[in-house]
């Protein structure tokens, strides 16, 4: 293990003292963001107040389109109009004076019954030059169709009565085979009787919600607190150009410790420490470590930047961690793979470059996904860039949860594990 | 000591070493002379582990592989190719290979500060290596080959592209190393080198040994007659002891053995203004052996 340490060690030196390595690891992305940041907020128009004009317009009529309207005006991040109608709001979309508009459709309140609808049918109207801003808006109608719901099985009243409709429409679905009707069934008896016997304060703290009940606990009231300042967020661009760059520095790290492999094999190096009493494996894992450390760090400094001057906010921190964790993984595998492309150092700068650009283009490290069309996005996901970007924007702003996470993650890592077997597999079938 | 038999590799149809043996014991130096394309690096890479042998046994201080741990820690090898990071000061790659090699801590610091010293080059230990000459590069790529300190040593052509002042400063070093007792292959195609540090010499060309014998040894076999000329100071009075024909007050006649022949020489009644003996050196050897020269 000291060996690999000291290989990756020696590496990490030689890419700090690599001037035009750190400028593409960590120079580059940031420019990247600071750049496509700054054009995105000038293509908000809101200066540095950044609050999106959104209509909304409640076809629906019922109690909980009234909640998500009421909750969706809470948004700082939105400056929300209830006055106009359709017609109105589509034509202020189209002039630029909305970024979107929202329909409550018809149903909407009874699609909140778990197993008739699937998704609250929400109608969005968006202006197509302004798509970093709707994919924003995305995550925040998310968030507040969320905390609706959250308020509702925070009333337990309206719960009990939730789920004995829904035991009914099980029971009275012939859709349904009878083994799950007996698990669904099962189910919502135990979570009645949840719903029953737990006690008042816990269930209003369990669910987040009910500290402007009379009975708030001081515990409660701090959590109040932190769910409202989750709702007061600006709108930053730099939190969508920020995972984007994380992406680019990786992509930099992949191809310089590509790179740096085939210089090692062809300056000589590599046949001096296949002399040295360690094993090929050590080696190789060694220059893994570097990339794998070296793409951690990119993630810490750039977001770090981001945090620390540019406003991005990370709202799921152990998710951030296991989104670098994973996405640092995945491009060590390319590396690996990259590495072997060629035996010369412009071959593999060629094919590496090459295969990454592509990767980075239909990820959307470039451009960001949902500026693309959509058989684009799914071509999109062949690329661990996607993935990677995923997992970044899931931790900062897409309120992802770690199961949510796992998708990417698992992706990632897969590539990862993947690419570093092949690649030390090949290598060692060159090199013999 | 090391010990091949009968090794054989070969790239494509290329018979790169084609049935190779020598011995040498523990505290030789010995030398593998041959031109470029002999096959001596092949040879070294095999005795190293890097390359498999396609035929033939190798033994290596007491172990058949020289892929194991154990035998490699004894093993310093400095490459023909310069192996070194451009961008780490001379200190830093001499420690980096030495931590390769397990050392650390107060041993680590004192071998490499031996090393730098050895090599000449603890005045520029903080200096990048791409800012080295060619010569201290080379001094260097044998510094990160000993600094653990290896009982056997392996260099390839350590001279290769060197200015005259570091050669000979290399030459000193090796020196010193025979003196500690350390076995050393050294592989050339400078018969002068192999001729001032070799205890025994083996002569490649084509993948093969020709001949291998001490330096003498070799000349006395393969050497032929030393060439003498002599230019009298007046035509000498008796002509009858003459080694070879005189032509007006000079004679050119070559000899096995010369010192004998000069002794009549001085017999013959006159005085020598000048006197010239060439004796046969490897040079003459590998061209007796191939019918070329070794440097062309
Ligand atoms: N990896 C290789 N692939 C193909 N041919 C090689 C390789 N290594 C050496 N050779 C060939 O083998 C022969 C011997 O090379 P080498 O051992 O390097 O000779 P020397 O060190 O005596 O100059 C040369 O003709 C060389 O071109
Ligand atoms: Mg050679």
């Amino acid at each position: 293990m000291r060996a690999i340490w000291t290989l990756a060690i020696k590496d990490l030196r030689l890419l700090t003292r690599d001037r035009f390595g750190m400028f593409w690891v960590l120079g580059f992305p940031l420019l990247f963001a600071l750049f496509f940041g700054f054009i995105y907020r000038g293509m908000s128009g809101g200066g540095d107040t950044g609050k999106m004009p959104v209509a909304i317009i409640d076809q629906d009529h019922t109690p909980d389109a009234q909640a998500f309207t009421e909750r969706l005006a809470e948004s700082k991040a939105i400056d929300l109009r209830t006055d106009l109608s359709i017609e109105q709001a589509q034509d202020l979309v189209r002039r630029g004076k909305l970024t979107a508009y929202v329909v409550i459709e018809p149903g909407f309140g009874s699609s909140w019954d778990m197993f008739t609808g699937g998704a609250a049918p929400l109608q969005v109207g968006r202006d197509p030059t302004r798509q970093a801003e709707a994919a924003y808006l995305q995550g925040i109608l998310m968030e507040t169709c969320f905390r609706v719901l959250r308020d509702r099985v925070a009333d337990r009243e309206r719960m009990h009565r939730d789920i004995r409709a829904w035991s009914e429409d099980v029971s009275g679905n012939e859709n349904m085979n009878p083994v799950q009707q007996v698990v669904f069934t099962t189910f919502l008896t135990a979570l009645d009787q949840f719903v029953g016997t737990v006690d008042a304060d816990l269930y209003g703290r369990g669910t987040g919600a009910g500290s402007d009940t009379g009975a708030a606990t001081p515990l409660a009231g701090i959590k109040e607190v932190a769910v409202a300042r989750k709702s007061q967020r600006e709108f930053s661009p730099f939190e969508i150009t920020f995972p984007s760059a994380v992406l680019w520095g990786l992509i930099a790290c992949t191809a310089t410790f590509a790179m740096s492999i085939v210089q090692e094999r062809v300056g000589g190096t590599f046949h001096r420490l296949r002399l040295a009493p360690i094993a090929r494996g050590q080696i190789v894992a060694g220059k893994g470590l570097a990339c794998f450390l070296a793409g951690l760090g990119v993630v810490v400094v750039l977001l770090g930047i981001g945090v620390l001057a540019f406003g991005v906010r990370v709202q799921n921190a152990p998710g951030l961690v296991a989104a670098a964790v994973c996405t640092a993984l995945a491009f060590t595998g390319l590396m690996m793979v990259f590495s072997v492309l060629g035996k010369t150092e412009n071959a593999v700068a060629g094919a590496g470059w090459a295969a990454l650009m592509v990767f980075a283009m239909l990820g959307g490290g470039m451009i960001p996904q949902v500026f693309m069309p959509r058989w684009m996005q799914t071509a999109g996901s062949i690329s661990p860039v996607k993935w990677g970007i995923l997992a970044f924007e899931g931790a900062i702003w897409r309120s992802f949860s770690l199961s949510e996470l796992l998708l990417p993650c698992g992706i990632l890592t897969a590539v990862g594990v993947v690419g570093y077997l092949a690649g030390t597999a090949i290598l060692a079938r060159q090199d013999a | 000591m090391i010990r091949i038999t009968n090794l054989r590799k070969s790239f494509g149809s290329l018979l790169a070493v084609d049935g190779v043996s020598f011995e040498i014991p523990p505290g030789e130096t010995f030398g593998l002379l041959g031109p470029n394309g002999a096959g001596k690096t092949t040879t070294i890479n095999m005795l190293a582990g890097l390359l498999r042998p396609e035929a033939g046994s190798i033994e290596i201080n007491g172990a058949a592989d020289p892929g194991r741990a154990e035998v490699r820690r004894g093993l310093g090898v400095a490459p023909q190719a310069l192996s070194l990071y451009g961008e780490l000061t001379g200190q830093e790659n001499v420690a980096f290979f030495g931590r390769m090699y397990g050392l650390a801590g107060e041993r680590l610091k004192e071998r490499v500060d031996w090393a730098l010293d050895f090599a000449g080059l603890t005045s520029r230990r903080k200096d990048r290596v791409r800012t080295y000459s060619g010569g201290m590069q080379r001094r260097l790529n044998l510094a990160c080959a000993l600094v653990h300190d290896p009982e056997t040593i392996f260099l390839d052509e350590p001279t290769a592209g060197v200015d005259p002042q570091s050669r000979n400063f290399i030459f000193e070093n090796i020196e010193a190393l025979k003196a500690r007792g350390r076995t050393i292959l050294y592989t050339t195609h400078y018969m002068e080198e192999a001729q001032r540090l070799c205890d025994r010499v083996a002569i490649m060309d084509h993948g093969r040994v020709l001949a291998l014998d001490t330096v003498p040894g070799l000349i006395a076999a393969h050497g032929g007659s030393s060439v003498v000329e002599v230019e009298f100071d007046r035509p000498p009075a008796d002509t009858s002891a003459l080694p070879g024909k005189l032509e007006g007050t000079r004679v050119r006649f070559e000899a096995k053995e010369p010192l004998p022949a000069l002794a009549r020489l001085g017999t013959c009644g006159a005085g020598f203004l000048h006197l010239q003996v060439q004796q046969p050196d490897l040079e003459t050897v590998f061209l007796a052996l191939t019918g070329r020269r070794l440097r062309d």
